[in-house]
This record gives structure tokens, C-alpha cells and sequence, in this order.
């Protein structure tokens, strides 16, 4: 071999290594991921939610908020799906899909009510406007005093002129984020948004070169041999 | 499984046509009283019901075993007109939703010690359910007679 072949070779056995460096560290985490995603159902990775805190972090979503009865004396468990609070002249009405939790001021409950006595089969949204209460659910809505005495379901014309605004509503149902949806998600690199594909792309580049460099490398060394 | 053998509204439809919606607040005597005649504590200040002149129609849910049946129950009087198991959502003992069963209540009053002036007959295999009906019925019964006794007062 000679003197410039032997440098090419260093020089090429030097970029070899940086680059194998290199792509060695997303080779891991593939790896890693990739063992994890194919066992993910055995280690019930697939049921297991994504901790609030890194739901946030990652995703940067909110878990929905629970605390609308930490005021109110004796719910208990009823809390449970409260997910909305109109403040009324003398207390407020905390809103749940099935049930109206009716409480004083003081936080005191006055009344629980199902509201399929309202008319309804469930609670989709509800709001407040001037002295009225209106409730609604995909089929109807319905006009409540802030008693909750006297209610009576609109008309299409009347809840259709009603803003669509200001409408307390549930929380979107979202499917949990699962911590195999989350090692999915590192597996593709999909954290990096837009640039994920172009990432892939260039790792994936990188991995053929080293084999072809590697291979190359094999060959110019047994040619030196 | 929830059943709906009638809805509480067609209820109040049916049996007291044009009542109208009041809210029957409880004092603390009263409270006891119920929490006495439920053998639980009760949640709440105030109990919803509808009057149409001297006879009221109350939907109370008790628990039957696990779940909450919702009955109708129309007072007048100070007698039972009329019992109806409107939702039932136990798996078992949803025979106290015969009206066999439930025409036993008609008429029935409360005695000073919150008990029903006559005896009911039970089903077998829906006790926890007769029970809760029973509590219901006496339950109406002793809200009725706190509504009146508010109504004359006013």
C-alpha cells in the first residue's frame, strides 16, 4: 500500500468511528424503544398512563382539572366528573353529566339533583345568562330557574339563538396518553415535529454509510494485508 | 343495567297533571327525622317535589343494594295514592316493579313511629329492594307531612 493510500485509509477509518459515534447513540435509543414497543403489551406498557407531570413536559397537556369541589362540604365521591361551576345569586351549581350539585354559599350542598329530572338524559354544557340556568345536551336544551324549581325545555328556534359562547363543557375525551404511545413517539422521533422525517432520513443515511464505509474500510485493509 | 319503566316527568304527567315544581327546605328536626327513618345520613337541605292542591308526588332514589332505584310516590292526604318504580338499576329484585307488589303502599299512612300502618309482603329474592321501596314510601309520606305542615303555615 501506499503512502496516500495508507493516509485515505486513516482518514476514512477516522470518520468511520465519528460517525458509527454518532449514530450509535440513536442506534441505542431505537433499540431501547424498540425492545420496550415489542414487549409493551407483556409489561402492560400499553394500559399504563403517562405520569401528569410528563404528560406536561412532554405533550404539554393539562390534566383536567378536579377541582371544583374543593370547597364544598360532604361530595365526596360525587365530585367525580363535576366539570363545570356557575356561580348563581346566592351559591353556585356544579355542573357533572348526570347530576347538578346545588350548593349555598358557604359551600353547603342544598340539593343533588339527577338531571333526568330536568328532562335530560345527560349534561353536555351549561351556562349562565342573566337570571336563567340553561342546560343542554346534544337533542335539547333546557331553561332553569336559579332555584331549580321551575324548568322548562326550549324550543329549537329559542336554544338555537342562544350564544355559543361561554358554554361550560366537559373535557374533550382524550384517550390516555399510554407509555407505549409515548416510546412510539421516541421510537419515530416524532418529538421533533416537522424535522422527525428529515432526522430519520439522516440517521438512516448515516447507517448505510457506515456500512458501506465499513465495508469499504474491510476491504482496503486486507488489500494492505 | 339501568331499566326506565317510566320517565319521572311522564310520571308527574300521569298522576298529577299540571303540579307544580316545589322545593320542600329541611330544618334540622326534619333531617333527623329522615336520617332516623333512612337509617343513613341524609345529604342536602332541601327536597324537590310537586303539589297540585293537596296531594304531592315526590321521586325519591334509596339504594337497594348497590345501586339507587328512583320511585314515584303520590301522597294524598297523607295517604299513598300510588307507588311506581320508575328507574331500577340493580340486577336482581326488579319485581318490586310489579304493580301486584307496589298496589300494597295504596293508602297507606305513617304511624308516630315511621312505621307503615299495615304490614307489605315481601318477594323472595328482593328483599334489599322492598326494603328500599319501604323506605321510599315512608320517606314520602313524612315529607309530605312537612309540606303540609309548611303549605298551612304560609
Amino acid at each position: 500500500m501506499t503512502i496516500n493510500g495508507f493516509r485515505r485509509l486513516q482518514f476514512l477509518a477516522r470518520w468511520h468511528r465519528r460517525i458509527a459515534l454518532l449514530a450509535c447513540i440513536w442506534l441505542v435509543a431505537l433499540a431501547a424503544t424498540g425492545l420496550l414497543i415489542n414487549h409493551a403489551n407483556d409489561w402492560g406498557l400499553d394500559r399504563s398512563p403517562l405520569s401528569a407531570s410528563l404528560q406536561r413536559l412532554v405533550y404539554g397537556i393539562e390534566p383536567a382539572s378536579s377541582d371544583f369541589c374543593g370547597h364544598v362540604i360532604a361530595l365526596g365521591a360525587d365530585c367525580n366528573g363535576v366539570f363545570g361551576r356557575l356561580a348563581l345569586p346566592s351559591g353556585e351549581l356544579l355542573l357533572a353529566p348526570d347530576r347538578l350539585h346545588l350548593l349555598d354559599s358557604t359551600g353547603q350542598l342544598i340539593e343533588s339533583l339527577p338531571v333526568s329530572r330536568l328532562g335530560l338524559d345527560s349534561l353536555e354544557g351549561g351556562r349562565r345568562e342573566g337570571d336563567w340556568i340553561y342546560l343542554r345536551n346534544r337533542e335539547q336544551t333546557v331553561r332553569i330557574d336559579p332555584d331549580l324549581v321551575d324548568w322548562q325545555v326550549q324550543d329549537p328556534e329559542s336554544a338555537a339563538a342562544l350564544s355559543s359562547e361561554s358554554w361550560q363543557v366537559p373535557p374533550a375525551a382524550n384517550e390516555p396518553i399510554t407509555w407505549e404511545r409515548f416510546l412510539l413517539d421516541l421510537h419515530a422521533a416524532r418529538f421533533l415535529g416537522p424535522l422527525a422525517k428529515t432526522f430519520t432520513d439522516l440517521m438512516a443515511g448515516l447507517i448505510l454509510l457506515l456500512a458501506f464505509s465499513g465495508a469499504w474500510l474491510w476491504w482496503l485493509k486486507r488489500r494492505r494485508d | 343495567m339501568e331499566t326506565v319503566y317510566q320517565s319521572p316527568a311522564d310520571f308527574l304527567g300521569e298522576h298529577l297533571p299540571g303540579c307544580k315544581q316545589e322545593a320542600l327546605w329541611l330544618d334540622s328536626d326534619l333531617k333527623a327525622e329522615i336520617e332516623h327513618l333512612v337509617e343513613r345520613p341524609w345529604r342536602g337541605l332541601r327536597v324537590r317535589y310537586c303539589r297540585q292542591g293537596h296531594k304531592t308526588a315526590w321521586i325519591l332514589d334509596e339504594i337497594g343494594k348497590t345501586e339507587p332505584i328512583t320511585s314515584g310516590i303520590v301522597v294524598s292526604e297523607g295517604r299513598v295514592e300510588r307507588v311506581r318504580v320508575l328507574i331500577f338499576r340493580e340486577s336482581r329484585g326488579a319485581e318490586v316493579n310489579r304493580s301486584a307488589f307496589t298496589r300494597q303502599y295504596e293508602n297507606a299512612s305513617l304511624a308516630e313511629d315511621y312505621s307503615l300502618d299495615r304490614s307489605i309482603d315481601g318477594i323472595t329474592g328482593a328483599t334489599l329492594s322492598v326494603w328500599a321501596l319501604n323506605r321510599q314510601v315512608k320517606l314520602a309520606l313524612l315529607l309530605d307531612r312537612a309540606a303540609q305542615r309548611s303549605s298551612d303555615d304560609d
